[in-house]
């Protein structure tokens, strides 16, 4: 049988050859002065090319470079040539693969491994347990390599993805340095956990993407449906995104020095009152709900600067700053034909643009890997890294610094003149809940530290060259630490009296070890095959130990120990583990190299469930069919490359809170007996739980065209998918009869997700001085709840001041803003009359909409009033080269998706004292002042801040996201420092964002802390814009 | 080429095969399934029924809800966008869904299906594992505990579904029973209950809180009494009086104070404690009542604040209202008391402490602990059920010693039933105020609307009499239909 395969290859080599040596002789034909130089001097140079995965390539052209001299390598890669000088510089091209420019040197045979070209359809990409040719491709996947990562100075991996693949939905939900990153790959599938799948060098995980260096990253596949990403099983059903970080590549030492510096600001401020126009609001409201036009402010023109009461604080001045940001990367690389290796240092730091916060973190690689012989190759790939992030009170919350820094009263001094921090004055009416946000953010001390090691061995061994055999096992480090203290200080006429450290700590180890065979062979000449098969086995162990003492002798940071503070101690404690283990299977058939098919299985068992759900099996098929290789195609000109694609697949998604759904534990609760009131303890259940519980599924179909035009310089892709999640989990209310508030976990929800993604690239001639590359990419989902169980809606999880702002219903998507409606003010006596609803109301007060028509205005009138849920994404890029200079720019938005403004609720209102929103300067004040802002009232007996269509707003954005501009030093500035390459740029981050939306971001997406709501505004951290200078140089 | 195959296969198949890998049980805690096998394990699926009545909307902090409601205080706070829900139900302008009524609804629930699953498994405990006297013991907790809530239960809501399994699927779609039946159930539990219980001088020192023969006693004659059973309630009344030592505190505030688990007129509370193994234990109701001023170190958010016509009720020269309300120039926690601290002009006094007692230096987390029933309030009934009942000279025996203790002028024997009947109204009002009492009591006389319309207040007869069920849960089981009149 082996003879017949070698053949086989033989004969595809062959022809391989013979294509490219055609197609390279006709073309040299073309420039009809190629000839071979002999000046007497040459000195003759003998290499081999090989692609990245060894495999010779025949027929690449070697051409020296300024001179029209050249060769092409034969059918093992080798070539023979004849250079003038040691200074000469060899160009090597070949289709599909980057043309690479060698200095000859003293050396006399090279070795030359080319690098696919990423967007090219020989490109080799990364998927689950392998790679495949993008022609090959049945599957939907995106790509992103590490030149499109560049264009970013972000720190982690998730930001520097935004925008770059179609249907990949990423959004800052907040823009706090080294946090709150949402993404979401083909919509919202689950109430559950909707995070894709990371795959690290082979290493699967769901936690700490932060703490991977982007610069350490080589390329990003992303498995969108369901034939690329069922090899994951239970894991793929939110998709799986594999990272794949750089190596040393044989016969090239390098080192790569990359680093930026610069600035980021807020984008923008919200504007609030000044002291004056606070006080004149305040005494108006009271004066419109009848009472004493209050005497404790005295008179409005007595407050702003140069007047009797000057201090006038602007709060968001005192909060946010122009905040430093730096990445400093060292890279060492190189190989040998038998081995190679990397290691890389990485130091980045960025301050927050909020006082108080941000994220550092130091990384180091060391990729490498040596063949011992023909047959076996070892290899590892090792990061270790340390994050830092120092993070400011609870952002997305009423106690927010930024809420704080809004709601916060404008006559209170950062520090008044006892040196305390300024605070609430005054009696009961005009005491609020916030405090000092300055205070709030600098003393309130939260810092985490994260600890990794991540990294993975392998042993591979190749018999023969088309079976291998790998053995890999991965080790997952993942330590945090925690600490937080809260000091006590004085603050206008309160005090925090006790002090209190927390310290919390958490290990969360995970090992992987995966074997698997691929063993590819060809049945006659037309008949491709390509098997893969393997079991893994995963097991994952988190624990935490947390303790917390009170009363420190003072507030400074070297006491912040728990041996030094002498009051109350408080611990706890606890466990928790899982295994996986997994069969899996793959055939890729590919039929005279235009039908292709795939099918995937996995079979996963879980501890998650109980014993007779342990087990699932996910299957999925796909076909492709390149029809420009038909017979029938030959004509038509303008296609070089037509492929349809179709794919149908089952997925799963056993993340789910617990590792032990099906238990039915009893919860520690305490109670005080006796005449001591010493606690006991008492046990009780606190959860149903349900021993049927298993994976939510995911049914995904996929049907996908890729175009290539005029040339290859136009690539088109589109897809269109159906994702249906059943099975979802969820706990449905209970009667509160059953003594629980939710039932148990069930699989019972269904949710379909359906969209389109497109993609287009034009790319220049790459002959000319001036290229450029232009593009963009389109996703619209529309995202439709089908089932809940038993009941019709779900309303959200959080509760904002006494309500809930969505609900989720059957028939919508997910989390819809819930409310009444409004519809103007009422400016006279006769509008309340005639509307007759709202009695208590007064002119200036907010119409709502009787919406049931009963004659009433009550709960039964709220009504959905918006929708988060984007109508589509898109973004857009340009990149161009001109001699030495180099431009990105590339700009991302949304559009259609509503955002509940939650700050209205509390910077409108004036039965509480706060600072308000200056529009409320606007008010209605009497007959047509205002149809939009009702009047000030201290009692609102109309309930003008009740949740309604006046707190939705409209959220699409388009962001100028990042523009670069760079130049490269010339080759001979270069050539005489001695170094490779020297390139300076000016990289500007979230330079402008074009939205109506008033808040401070419209970047929203999954609001924080909640699993059902979508889209809700409490002052989110806002992402920063920046300013970096960098250089990178290469030895 | 298959011999690789085959050692490819040998050696993914070498670890392959071991399933027991999968099994992962839950480490750190207890399985329901192997739990309840010894007197202590039983005695701690008893003490989580008290950890239930402890909750932030049974016995915490809302609490305060009722008085809110009834023409004894108003709801106070940062105004009325603070806590609405809450303002809804003081204006008589909730709705079915309000939170309100859900919260509470759904927080009894709790206790009654710890009480349920304990009640089940201590019953099926077989007897080497627990002796015969612990067993009785522990049920009669158990349904005294369940008839506790219970009661407050159908006082508030009428009719209602009767679970005694705990989480039983039968009981997702259970229908309400009348009201007559759940006084029945009640009736049952706390009989059964008074059989099992001890009297208060046979607990242990570290007992003292548990419930007792007493409680149950009083809990019964309670029953009796919002039945207007009269009758019955008072031989057991009388009982209470005198046969368990309870005495009238001296100190009227020292029922309310830090210490009060000793009280002698403490028949039952429920106990609070801050510290230990956590500080959930702590009495957070103290916060929500201390006044909303950042001038004091004591301030909290200044809810349930006394209305003037609570004020007004009190006899000129009444020692409680000292003692259950803050007024202008009142001295408290070393600081004199300011009327702008509130938007009535009072403040809550009653339970609340003083600034020296919070422990964790929050008003959240204080020591005293909440009375449920207390000997005062057993004495007005028993005045008030022997008035009923003819005995009018009587009752003044009952009367009588409260208004001792009150500095006010004791009650002539003489009085006509009519007379008397008021007297007893005022008096509980005076002496009951803050103790979830008042709008029970309007209600169970049938001058609910009468005094409420009078003063003002949007109620209206034959609705607001109880509680609504939540929309929400007859959205959930629909057999909870039809809701209570008018809702």
């Amino acid at each position: 049988m082996m003879k017949q395969f070698k053949s086989a290859i033989t004969k595809t080599k062959l022809i391989g050859f013979l294509v490219c040596y055609v197609a390279f002789v006709s073309s040299a034909s073309a420039n009809n002065d190629l000839a071979l130089s002999s000046d007497g001097k040459e000195k003759e140079i003998t290499g081999n090319v090989i692609d990245d995965q060894g495999i010779p390539l025949p027929g690449a052209a070697v051409v020296i470079k300024g001179t029209t001299t050249g060769t092409t390598t034969d059918f093992d890669g080798n070539f023979k040539i004849e250079v003038p000088s040691e200074s000469s510089v060899l160009v090597i091209s070949y289709l599909g693969y980057k043309t690479m420019e060698i200095t000859v040197g003293a050396q006399s045979n090279l070795k030359i491994v080319m690098e696919p070209e990423a967007n090219s359809l020989e490109g080799v990409m990364v998927v689950g347990y392998g790679k495949q040719k993008v022609k090959d491709l049945t599957g939907s996947v995106g790509f992103v390599d590490e030149d499109v990562l560049k264009e970013s100075s972000v720190p982690t991996v998730s930001q520097a993805l935004q925008g770059k693949v179609a249907g990949v939905q990423i959004t800052a939900d907040s823009g706090e340095p080294g946090g709150g990153i949402a993404v979401r790959i083909r919509g919202t599938g689950t109430f559950g956990n909707n995070d894709p799948l990371y795959v690290i060098d082979g290493f699967p995980t769901k936690s700490g993407i932060s703490s991977v260096n982007p610069s350490d990253i080589a390329s990003i596949s992303i498995l969108k449906d369901a034939a690329a990403s069922a090899i994951y099983g239970a894991r793929a059903a939110n998709g799986v995104i594999i990272i794949t970080t750089k190596k040393g590549k044989a016969g090239v030492s390098k080192i790569n020095i990359e680093s930026y510096y610069g600035f980021q600001q807020a984008a923008n401020k919200i504007d609030v009152l000044d002291s004056h126009d606070y006080v004149m609001i305040t005494k108006e409201a009271y004066r419109n709900s009848g009472l004493p036009d209050d005497e404790f402010w005295g008179d409005a023109n007595d407050y702003g600067k140069g007047r009797r009461y000057p201090t006038d604080t602007d709060w968001q001045d005192e909060v946010f700053r122009n905040a430093a940001i730096q990445n400093h990367q060292f890279t060492f690389s190189g190989g040998s034909e038998k081995s190679d290796y990397l290691f890389s240092l990485g130091y980045y730091d960025l301050d927050g643009i909020v006082i108080g916060s941000g994220f550092e973190r130091i990384s180091a690689r060391i990729n490498g890997s040596t063949k011992f012989s023909d047959k076996f190759k070892v290899g590892t790939n090792l990061s270790l890294s340390t994050s830092t992030q120092d993070v400011v009170p609870d952002d997305h919350s009423w106690t927010s610094v930024l809420f704080g820094a809004l709601r916060e009263r404008p006559m209170v001094p950062v520090k008044d003149a006892d040196g305390n921090w300024g605070g609430n004055i005054g009696p009961a009416e005009y005491v609020g809940d916030g405090g000092n946000p300055v205070r709030l953010a600098l003393m309130n001390y939260d810092k985490r530290k994260t600890y990794r090691m991540l990294g993975n061995s392998y042993l591979e061994y190749t018999p023969v060259s088309n079976f291998t055999f790998k053995s890999s096992f991965g080790y997952d480090f993942l330590y945090s630490k925690g600490k937080n203290f809260d000091p006590t200080y004085i603050e206008g006429n309160t005090q925090a009296i006790q002090n209190q450290l927390f310290e919390t700590s958490s290990l969360n180890t995970t090992w992987v070890w995966e074997n698997t065979v691929n063993y590819t062979f060809d049945l006659g000449e037309d008949h491709h095959f390509d098997v893969l098969a393997g079991i893994t086995k995963q097991e994952d162990k988190y624990e935490t130990l947390n303790a917390s003492r009170k009363d420190y002798p003072n507030n400074q940071e070297y006491i912040w120990y728990l041996d030094a503070g002498t009051g109350t101690r408080d611990n706890s404690g606890g466990t928790s583990e899982y295994a996986l283990m997994s069969y899996l299977g793959r055939i890729n058939y590919n039929y005279k190299n235009r039908y292709l098919f795939q099918a995937n299985v996995r079979r996963d068992g879980s501890s998650r469930f109980g014993e007779s759900n342990r087990f699932g099996t996910f299957p999925s098929v796909s076909g492709g069919w390149i029809v420009s290789e038909e017979n029938f195609f030959e004509n038509v000109k303008a296609f070089n490359y037509v492929k349809l694609r179709a794919s149908y697949g089952k997925l799963g998604n056993q993340d789910i809170y617990s590792n032990y759904p099906w238990a039915n534990n009893l919860n520690l609760v305490y109670y005080p007996f006796g005449t001591s009131q010493s606690t006991v303890a008492g046990y009780a259940p606190n959860a149903a739980s349900n021993p049927d519980v298993t994976w939510e599924t995911t049914i995904q179909s996929n049907f996908g065209v890729d175009l290539k035009m005029f040339n290859s310089s136009v690539s088109f892709t589109a897809d269109y998918f159906i994702k249906d999640t059943e099975d979802m989990l969820l706990t449905l209310p209970a009667p509160a009869t059953s003594g629980y508030s939710t039932t148990a976990y069930t699989n019972v929800g269904k949710i379909r997700n359906s969209g389109i993604e497109l993609a287009l690239d034009y790319q220049s001639p790459s002959d000319k001085a001036f290229t450029y590359n232009l593009g963009g990419n389109f996703t619209k989902i529309k995202n439709e709840v089908k089932d809940l169980g038993t009941v019709d809606y779900i309303w959200s999880d959080q509760d904002y001041l006494g309500e809930r702002w969505t609900r989720t219903e059957v028939g919508m998507p997910v989390s819809q803003f819930f409310g009444y409606v409004a519809d103007g003010l009422f400016q006279n006596e006769s509008d309340i009359t005639e509307h007759g609803v709202q009695p208590n109301a007064e002119p200036g007060d907010i119409r709502f909409e009787d919406v049931n028509g009963d004659g009433v205005l009550d709960d039964q009138d709220r009504t959905y009033i918006g929708d988060p849920n984007p109508d589509f994404t898109f973004s857009a890029y340009a990149q161009a080269n001109y001699k030495n200079f180099d431009f990105s720019l590339r700009l991302y938005g949304s559009y259609g998706n509503d955002i509940y403004n939650g700050m209205i609720r509390q910077l409108e209102t004036a039965s509480e004292p706060y600072n308000k929103w200056s529009y409320i300067l606007d008010r209605w004040t009497g007959e047509g002042t205002s149809n939009s802002v009702p009047r000030v009232t201290r009692d609102d007996v109309n309930q003008n801040t009740r949740s309604s269509s006046r707190m939705v707003e409209d959220g699409s954005f388009l962001r100028i996201k990042n523009v670069q501009l760079g130049y490269s030093m010339p080759k001979s500035v270069v050539e005489k420092l001695k170094i490779e390459r020297l390139r300076l740029y000016i990289s500007a981050e979230n330079l402008h964002t074009f939205t109506s939306y008033r808040g401070f971001d419209p970047e929203m997406y999954q609001t924080k802390g909640s699993r059902t709501d979508l889209g809700v505004d409490r002052a989110k951290y806002p992402v920063a814009s920046s300013l970096v200078l960098g250089v990178n140089l290469s030895l | 080429m298959k011999k690789y195959i085959y050692i490819s296969l040998l050696a993914l198949g070498v670890y392959s095969c071991d399933d027991s890998f999968l099994e992962k049980e839950p480490l750190g805690s207890l399985s329901v399934g192997t739990f309840y096998t010894n007197e202590e394990e039983a005695t701690q699926a008893v003490n989580s029924i008290y950890d239930g009545i402890q909750g932030y909307t049974v016995y915490g902090a809302m609490s305060i809800v009722e008085d809110v409601q009834s023409d004894d205080a108003d709801k106070g706070g940062g105004g009325p966008s603070d806590q609405p829900g809450m303002d809804q139900v003081q204006k008589f302008i909730a709705s079915a869904d309000n939170h309100i009524f859900v919260d509470k609804w759904k927080a009894y629930f709790v206790p009654v299906f710890r009480a349920n699953l304990a009640i089940q498994k201590i019953q099926e405990m077989p007897t080497e594992s627990i002796d015969a006297a612990a067993k009785e013991q522990l049920l009669s907790e158990a349904k005294f505990l369940r008839a506790l809530c219970y009661f407050d239960l159908v006082v508030r809501y009428g009719d209602m579904p009767i679970v005694t399994e705990p989480n039983s699927p039968e009981d997702y779609d259970i229908s309400r029973s009348p009201a007559s039946e759940v006084w029945a159930f009640i009736e049952g539990d706390l009989m059964s209950a008074i059989e099992g219980l001890k009297k208060p001088n046979e607990l242990s020192d570290g007992d003292l809180g548990r419930a007792t023969e007493g409680a149950a006693k009083a809990l019964l004659a309670k029953a009796y009494v919002f039945q207007k059973k009269w009758k019955e309630a008072e031989p057991l009344l009388s009982s209470v009086i005198n046969d368990y030592g309870y005495g009238l505190s001296d100190d009227f505030a020292a029922i309310f104070g830090i210490g009060n688990e000793t009280n002698q007129e403490v028949i039952f509370q429920v106990n609070f404690q801050t510290g230990g193994s956590s500080d959930r234990e702590g009495y957070n109701r103290n916060g929500w009542m201390a006044p909303r001023t950042s001038d004091i170190d004591w301030g909290g958010i200044g809810f349930m604040l006394p209305t003037q016509d609570l004020v007004d009720e009190f006899e000129p020269g009444d020692i409680r209202l000292a003692a259950s309300i803050l007024r202008d120039g009142d001295i408290f926690s070393g600081d004199v008391y300011k009327e702008e601290w509130s938007t009535t002009g009072y403040n809550c006094k009653k339970g609340l402490v003083s600034f020296e007692d919070y422990t964790a230096g929050t008003p959240y987390f204080v020591d005293n602990n909440y009375v449920v029933i207390r000997l005062g309030d057993i004495m007005l009934l028993q005045a008030e059920v022997l008035n009923e009942l003819d005995r009018t000279s009587e009752a003044v025996d009952y009367i009588n010693p409260i208004r001792t203790r009150a500095q006010v002028p004791l009650i002539n024997a003489t009085i006509s039933k009519e007379q008397m009947r008021e007297a007893i109204y005022h008096e509980r009002r005076v002496e009951l105020c803050f103790e979830q009492k008042r709008y029970f009591d309007l209600v169970r006389w049938g001058k609910a609307a009468e005094v409420m319309t009078s003063k003002g207040y949007n109620f209206v007869a034959g609705k607001h009499e109880l509680w609504p069920v939540p929309q929400s849960e007859i959205d959930i089981n629909p057999n909870l239909a039809p809701n209570n009149p008018n809702w």
